[in-house]
């Protein structure tokens, strides 16, 4: 593992959340840190990139399937896409900030091939969810578009446009809410 | 609630049930960072790349009469099939949305005709029909089929020859 990691977990007493066997950040105050030791270890040949993940319809899966059901199909798209993000030559981190919330770090890896992992990983799950009719589950909410998948807005550090690693993940958490304004998959 | 913890960071939670100032915040925020980036590509400096879903990372300067370059053959030979009729300009991503267009037509075929899919391929889009359909002819143990993949998510099918 490598030693900003290594560094970042001795001080740290971390949580694995038992299904999806990521790394847990209960209190949200692990993953700003590894954003931030990411963002400080940028150089011109050395891209960071951070994207924010969700879970669309939490709500609608749990009143589909119940919350055992609503895990499984969690544990699924989470497991497909760490499947995608580990095969990364690069550090990554990828954990579970909170109910439906993801945070990826991502250092030493373009920007380009985040994107194309996190459009494969989408690909790969979509016969899972064609063949539960999940593609169509109805929204908790009034007014929000059907279906559920994982969606992540990944966004790659530039020091001439973000100040510092809270910038890089307010742009990434509102592309992400930009995002929600549309299913996960469009089909046209 | 995490939404709302992400707008409580964002300092939108206030808009949470009003969906248009929301998105026009979101838009506002958003826009920030690509103006900086705007000014970057202005002065022609190398500058990071910014993913948008389904659109490409915005490129350094470029003419706008240039056209846009495609990263491989595969992107180029759907947008070729796709700017053919030349009435209107193909969405960016559109390849993206032909195979999975063509995965799920495929995937139909074989539960609702009960047939197996030996080969699978993207014909156009006709002119004449609804532009958004998407047709594609799959050769099955049956033999062919044309599927028409609906704007609306229904794919429907007619047995050729």
């Amino acid at each position: 593992m490598a030693l900003w990691r290594r560094r970042l977990e001795a001080g740290d007493v971390l949580w694995h959340d038992h299904i999806t066997g990521l790394i847990y950040d209960m209190g949200k105050e692990y993953n700003p840190r590894v954003v931030e030791l990411a963002v400080g270890r940028w150089t011109p040949s050395l891209s960071v990139v951070y994207a924010e993940g969700d879970l669309a319809n939490l709500g609608g899966l749990n009143n589909e399937l119940t919350q055992s059901g609503a895990d499984r199909v969690m544990a699924y798209l989470v497991s497909v896409c760490r499947f995608e993000f580990e095969g990364f030559k690069g550090d990554v981190v990828f954990l579970r900030k909170g109910g439906d919330e993801f945070g990826l770090t991502v250092v030493g890896v373009p920007l380009d091939f985040v994107t194309a992992a996190i459009d494969k990983a989408k690909e790969r799950v979509l016969p899972y969810l064609q063949e539960r009719g999940l593609l169509s589950l109805p929204h908790s909410k009034a007014n929000k578009p059907l279906g559920t998948g994982l969606r992540f807005a990944a966004v790659g550090f530039d020091p001439a446009v973000h100040r510092n690693a809270d910038e890089l993940r307010q742009e990434a958490e509102a592309f992400l809410e930009k995002m929600k304004e549309k299913p996960v998959y469009e089909f046209r | 609630m995490s939404s709302d913890d992400r707008l409580y960071r964002l300092g939108l939670l206030h808009l949470r049930d009003k969906p248009k100032e929301l998105s026009a915040a979101l838009d506002k925020i958003l826009l920030k960072y690509e103006e900086r980036r705007k000014k970057l590509n202005q002065a022609g400096e190398v500058i990071g790349r910014h993913a948008k879903s389904g659109k490409p990372a915005v490129a350094p300067v470029q003419k706008a009469t240039e056209a846009v370059p495609t990263s491989s053959r595969r992107s180029a030979r759907f947008s070729d099939l796709l700017s053919s009729p030349a009435t209107r300009k193909p969405s960016l991503g559109t390849d993206t949305a032909w195979a999975l267009k063509l995965k799920a037509a495929v995937d139909s075929a074989a539960r609702e005709l009960a047939v197996e899919v030996r080969r699978a391929k993207p014909i156009c889009v006709p002119e004449a029909t609804n532009p958004n359909d998407m047709i594609f002819e799959l050769d099955t143990s049956k033999g062919k089929v044309q599927a028409t993949s609906h704007r609306n998510g229904k794919i429907s099918f007619r047995w050729v020859g």
